[in-house]
């Protein structure tokens, strides 16, 4: 059986490796992401090149040491680089001589035909009937993990034993990837979100509600970002991530067909301070920092790879919308340089002053009594 | 009415094709003047610090214009050409000139080309009657592919012209963003460093124009940066026509495309089998250390010349 293998991104290699198994071929799934993946990656990568390219290159020499034979990796037209990670990393991997096929998803140059050629040629199981199954399951398990993702950082803020929900999600990720047919999937999604509902909280004081903005593959893949979430929901902030998954798929891949003009509404909120699409994630941070301001959140937390351009752009952007809006943000920016404790320090940091600055306003525990607006 | 240009970014492309639109539609024209430490110092205090050289340097520009003008004209260049972006940088350039330079708000007459309309001609017809010139005075046809800023610049270092090219001279071919290699400022002068080292230089720019679309075009996937297809169809055209001896590639630290694009080119330059020397531009670059890499380079051709 064909060995594919693909880059990590947070916890999408669950979904994936279903996909692959359904449509006939033997996934290779990265192992996770430590410091010798990513310099393995950096080693050969061109020096300026983003963080994620890096961290990709070293996934997929990781798995090559697995027999992976074939990298399946997305394609896109820019302006962000992410379009020609697929082409780079080929030339890369080329040069140090590693020798493995490549296979880029990307909207066909010439006729929709060329896709299916290349889909008909590598995948067994190319059916119509095949093709749907297999993304359907697929889909099924990238949402309740999302769903669930999405539950957790809520209680994991107001959990009572530390450390609880963290586990729920590394058994539910377990699980999930292990079950196989619709009706054990579905299962072992009720059974776990069940579990997290009784995970026993705090019910006194209102969580500080923080917002996770930024490109993509930082705020998703928690292995580079020092696993922020589980750090910030375990000093008590209810995180809210902007980005999911499906989400992304959703609005790349469906609604720009459907609806050319998806994303008036963040253009929209993000018109006072940047007016056009920046390519990458840049308008969707401006966006969701105005939307938290607005609603009140208590800070900000802006998440980039050294040299993102699309993030810089919105970098300049955000001291306006956090004097307008008197919302406070934290600027993090990632590469194989960021160590641990800086992050830590910068984190808690900013924590204790959201904290400060919400009892000097009167606000904390007292606030859920005067309530009425 | 004052129109001021800041000679940054790709003024070194259009700036003749502007300054001439603004002038036949009735404006004076203020052109910023060649870069200085003090615009970068400008530029670099008013951007956050990620930023680049070039857009720091723009910025720099916009703030020095600002009082001689009545309108500064910022370039919005999203696309100019069809299937091609600039940079994310260049798409929010008029925010990043809100932001870092509130004070210039008011002036800013913005000329957006792209993503849908790449006319130019009908951004700066906007552009005129937004500022308030009237409609018959504004000239109905432009020529956008007057690269001359770029060549005049180049022409102020001395650079000799085509017809005195010398047999026997060693050929180098300067690859990068047209900012970067005529900004004398930005990239310290390097020309004149090699004139006085004694070699031929050649610019993308100076690429007759039947070469254009043949480099990228033979790349696997179509590349979605302008400057860089340019910059593909020039090293096809140095290597396969001029014959150069080997290629100086100038960049801003940190450049996002030229972080890919120069690794490509760099596999394709040594597939050729010629020496490449990357040089990187930010605030800090010192004098002493680009001059020591340039004299190794130059001398390391001399000795590759002699032994091949």
């Amino acid at each position: 059986m064909l060995k594919v293998t693909f880059p990590h991104i947070g916890n999408s290699y669950i979904p994936f490796r279903t996909l692959l198994m359904e449509l006939g071929v033997e996934p290779v799934i990265p192992p996770p992401i430590t410091q010798r993946t990513i310099s393995l990656g950096t080693q050969i990568a061109p020096e300026f090149a983003c963080f994620p390219l890096k961290i990709n290159l070293g996934n997929y020499i990781e798995t090559m040491e697995k027999g992976a034979e074939m990298i399946l990796m997305a394609g896109g037209v820019g302006p962000c680089r992410f379009g020609y990670y697929g082409e780079v990393q080929r030339e890369i991997l080329q040069d140090a001589g590693y020798e493995i096929d490549f296979l880029v998803l990307e909207a066909p140059k010439t006729h929709p035909r060329e896709l299916w050629e290349k889909i008909k040629r590598i995948f067994p199981c190319h059916q119509p009937h095949d093709l749907i199954r297999a993304l359907r399951k697929a889909w099924i398990k990238a949402d309740l993990l999302d769903q669930f993702d999405r539950l957790a950082n809520h209680v994991r803020a107001r959990e009572l034993k530390r450390g609880q929900v963290s586990q729920l999600q590394a058994r539910f990720y377990h699980q999930l990837d292990q079950a196989v047919l619709l009706d054990e999937i579905q299962r072992v999604a009720r059974q776990f979100m069940e579990e997290l509902k009784d995970v026993p909280t705090r019910k006194d004081e209102q969580p500080l509600r923080v917002r996770l903005v930024g490109e993509i593959y930082m705020v998703l893949e928690p292995n580079v970002n020092f696993h922020i979430e589980r750090v910030l929901g375990e000093m008590g902030v209810d995180v809210e991530r902007t980005i999911y998954f499906t989400d992304w798929v959703k609005d790349t891949l469906l609604k720009s067909i459907y609806d050319p003009n998806w994303r008036a509404q963040m253009l929209a909120v993000a018109r006072p301070y940047l007016k056009n699409f920046v390519g990458g994630h840049g308008l969707e941070t401006v966006a969701h920092t105005v939307e938290a301001g607005v609603n009140r959140y208590d800070g900000v937390i802006q998440l980039a790879p050294f040299t993102c351009m699309p993030e810089i752009v919105a970098m300049q952007a955000l001291p306006a919308v956090s004097q307008d809006l008197d919302i406070p943000y934290l600027t993090l920016i990632i590469d194989e340089h960021a160590a641990e404790a800086g992050i830590m320090t910068r984190l808690e940091a900013f924590i204790d002053l959201l904290s400060y600055q919400r009892n000097s306003r009167g606000g904390g525990k007292t606030r859920e009594v005067v309530s009425g607006y | 009415m004052k129109i001021g240009i800041p000679r940054a970014l790709l003024y070194y492309w259009y700036g003749f094709t502007w300054r001439t639109f603004w002038e036949e539609a009735g404006a004076e024209v203020v052109v910023s003047g060649p870069t200085e430490r003090s615009t970068v110092a400008i530029g670099s205090k008013a951007g956050v610090d990620e930023l680049c050289l070039p857009i720091k340097i723009f910025l720099g520009h916009v703030r020095q214009i600002a009082d001689q003008a009545d309108w500064i004209m910022i370039p919005h260049l999203i696309k100019v050409e069809t299937g091609a972006y600039l940079c994310p940088k260049f798409m929010g350039l008029p925010d990043l000139v809100y932001h870092a330079l509130p004070d210039v708000r008011d002036k800013v007459c913005v000329v957006t080309v792209g993503p849908r309309n790449i006319d130019m001609l009908q951004s700066l017809k906007g552009a005129a009657l937004m500022v308030g010139i009237p409609e018959r005075q504004i000239p109905k046809t432009l020529d956008v592919n007057n690269r001359l800023p770029a060549l005049y610049e180049l022409a102020k270092s001395g650079y000799p012209r085509q017809s005195d090219l010398q047999r026997g001279r060693l050929r180098i071919g300067i690859l990068g963003h047209p900012y970067c290699i005529y900004d004398r400022c930005f990239n310290l002068n390097v020309f004149d460093k090699l004139n006085g080292l004694d070699v031929d230089i050649f610019t993308p720019e100076m690429m007759p124009g039947n070469m254009l679309g043949i480099g990228s075009g033979r790349l696997h996937k179509e590349l979605f940066w302008s400057l860089g297809r340019f910059q593909f169809d020039a090293l096809e055209w140095m290597i396969g026509k001029l014959k150069v001896d080997g290629f100086i590639h100038l960049s801003p630290f940190a450049c996002g495309p030229e972080a890919i694009i120069g690794d490509m080119l760099e596999r394709r330059i040594k597939q050729a089998g010629l020496p490449i020397l990357k040089l990187l531009f930010e605030e800090h670059s010192g004098e002493a250390g680009m001059v020591t890499r340039l004299e190794a380079f130059i001398d390391l051709i001399h000795y590759r010349s002699r032994v091949c």
